[in-house]
């Protein structure tokens, strides 16, 4: 794959969590991810570290700290993207529910944020929202050359593109299941040509 | 910032990932504006760090600030980076919503459910104010990125409304005058709508049809029968269905009376009888209602055809209950209201419509009129029924289908919980039985 038709990733805090919780799942996303770019950005970056100083989180949030990669790239988001843009993406993802947490959204909304103002500066770049909050992924979906992406639809795809057996995806949905990460799924719902039996957690 | 393991990505970095160029940012004599929301936003931080008792020096060193940055936030010299804002309303303890401030209200749907959140009464936002806020501002994410249908006055609709500018601007100064008024534009609506004397089964539809407003029936519990909200571009009827059938139609019409005689207030709440105040415009819409719902023609024709006469009625014999009930059933109104269109028509006085009001249940009436017309569900049934503006719900099936609204949209509008089973109803209401 050439420098110019890699895809960019951008990790949120869900996806970084999950990925945290074992290596079997950290494995499997690295390996699609392959020699794509891959994004942090500082407001995840600071959710992360706040979250590694609260106990109930504070392990997994140390954990997922601890595995970000060298070669991803940490973006210092205040000379790139206005307020008001982020405010107009939260507003759409979420969809006008109450806000249960100062923070809901806000790093997600940031990446949409950045991901159209991309678009609207013409970029063809192909971003990628890797996230377990399907309303950023259902946000990120409308902005031109990004998609938004769980780790179970990205499991699915490996499982479909047959990198990945369905009994080895249903595994690790399993994990994410047992720490409350995701809904119970089998290995036929990923086996499953239409997509449609693992629901909203692998969608859009 | 970052962890040491990772790399920072610098201005050439974000160029070639992303092709962004960096942001001016405003300083003294840069000749760059500080967006509006970020001066908000500063204001705000500054209003809740003097509320806080927090000097600018220890807020500055909480969020990691330079004491001259934070000034700038404050006054307004200087945006406000992304990762700032969580910060400043940790250490403030207010939620960052607060900081953010509310979404504009530029947008008709959303300003007309904040003047029906503004001018609810001090004791508590009603279930039917609730409604129409949560309906209005599904609305309001609706328009945001596709064209609605706007609601539309059909060439009926239209005719009335130019009826209603020309004949009925004036306020009825008596009792009677508004009775007449009230029932000459029901007369009238049936007339262009080419009613006759039928009965009005999807009353809602027909609002909707004809009149440029949303209906939603939603049960809101007991505080109020429903409301009128509207405004030069916005109009919504909501109303109660945990109250019987009969009173739920009686409600809509007389909300629909409201919209059509141009009630100059936005928003119009019926509370605990409000509906039956002595005020001449509450007189008006009522008499617009039941004339409405059930013509005194109606009324005629049907004794007339029944054989029902006066004594009939007085008597409560069985074809005077058989009478009753059928009206009551097939024009879909309550027992007080089919005795009013009775006594109107010429059939009672006052005095013996007041009597058979109080010696005749509505259960027994409907039951005597089952051999007339079955299979309709009585007037005096409760349904708890949840029916949505029509226009709304269509819209945001195809938003959510396309992604520019989410499943909570949907779940608002429905009255329906946002869960896996409404999910795959709607991403996947084309797909065959058994294939899910």
């Amino acid at each position: 794959m050439s420098a110019a038709s890699r895809r960019v990733w951008f990790l949120d805090t869900s996806s970084l969590l999950s990925m945290a919780i074992g290596e079997e799942i950290e494995a499997a996303v690295l390996d699609e991810i392959g020699d794509d770019h891959v994004v942090i950005i500082d407001v995840v970056h600071d959710e992360l570290t706040r979250r590694a100083a609260i106990p109930g989180t504070a392990a997994l949030a140390k954990s997922a700290l601890n595995r970000l990669q060298p070669h991803w790239t940490v973006m210092d988001t205040a000379r790139f993207v206005k307020l008001e843009e982020i405010r107009q993406a939260q507003e759409d993802v979420a969809d006008g529910r109450t806000l249960t947490d100062d923070m809901q959204h806000w790093a997600e909304s940031t990446i949409i944020a950045l991901a159209r103002r991309s678009a609207a500066a013409g970029f063809t770049s192909v971003k990628m929202l890797l996230s377990e909050d399907y309303d950023a992924r259902r946000v990120a979906c409308t902005v031109p050359y990004t998609r938004g992406i769980s780790i179970h639809a990205l499991l699915y795809e490996r499982v479909q593109g047959k990198r990945m057996t369905p009994e080895a995806a249903a595994k690790l949905g399993e994990i994410l299941h047992a720490a409350e990460r995701g809904p119970v799924v089998t290995a036929s719902n990923f086996a499953d040509r239409t997509g449609r039996k693992l629901g909203r957690v692998a969608k859009p | 910032m970052a962890a040491k393991t990772v790399t920072t990505a610098d201005d050439a970095d974000v160029a070639a990932l992303l092709g962004l160029e960096p942001l001016e940012q405003a300083t003294a004599g840069s000749g760059e504006q500080v967006p509006e929301l970020d001066a908000q936003v500063g204001r705000r931080v500054r209003a809740a760090r003097r509320r806080a008792g927090l000097d600018a020096a220890t807020l500055a060193e909480q969020v990691g600030l330079t004491r001259d940055k934070l000034s700038k936030i404050e006054n307004g010299r200087r945006r406000v980076a992304p990762r700032e804002l969580p910060a400043l309303a940790h250490a403030l303890h207010v939620p960052l919503s607060m900081l953010l401030g509310a979404a504009d209200t530029a947008r008709p749907a959303l300003a007309l459910a904040h003047r029906v959140a503004a001018t609810a009464p001090q004791s508590a936002t009603s279930g039917a104010r609730a409604r129409a806020i949560e309906i209005l501002q599904a609305e309001a994410r609706l328009g945001k990125y596709d064209e609605l249908v706007p609601r539309q006055l059909s060439p009926g609709g239209a005719a009335i409304e130019q009826l209603v500018a020309t004949e009925f601007a004036a306020t009825p100064r008596t009792a009677p005058e508004a009775q007449r008024q009230g029932r000459v534009l029901a007369e009238e609506v049936r007339r262009i709508l080419e009613l006759g004397i039928a009965e009005i089964g999807d009353l809602p539809g027909l609002v909707e049809m004809h009149f440029a407003a949303d209906v939603a029936l939603s049960p809101l519990g007991e505080e109020s029968d429903g409301l009128c909200a509207h405004d030069g571009e916005a109009a919504l009827l909501v109303v109660n269905t945990d109250y019987p059938t009969s009173r739920t139609r009686f409600t809509l019409a007389h909300e629909l009376g409201h919209h059509l005689l141009r009630d100059p207030r936005d928003v119009i709440e019926e509370q605990l009888g409000d509906m039956f105040r002595t005020s001449y415009f509450e007189r008006r819409v009522n008499a617009f209602a039941g004339h409405l719902l059930l013509p005194l023609k109606a009324v005629t024709t049907t004794l007339v055809w029944l054989g029902c006469g006066r004594d009939d009625l007085i008597a409560a014999n069985a074809r005077g209950r058989a009478a009753l009930g059928y009206l009551m059933v097939r024009y879909g109104v309550s027992l007080p209201c089919a005795l009013s269109q009775v006594a109107e028509a010429g059939f009672l006085t006052v005095i013996a419509k007041r009597d058979l009001t109080d010696k005749l249940r509505a259960g027994e009436l409907v039951r005597a009129a089952e051999r007339l017309i079955s299979g309709r569900p009585g007037p005096e049934k409760t349904t708890h029924e949840q029916r949505p503006p029509a226009r709304l719900v269509a819209a945001a099936l195809e938003a959510a289908r396309a992604g520019h609204v989410g499943m909570n949209t949907v779940a608002v509008l429905l009255g329906r919980t946002d869960d896996d089973a409404l999910f795959d109803e709607v991403m996947y209401a084309d797909a065959e039985t058994g294939t899910q």
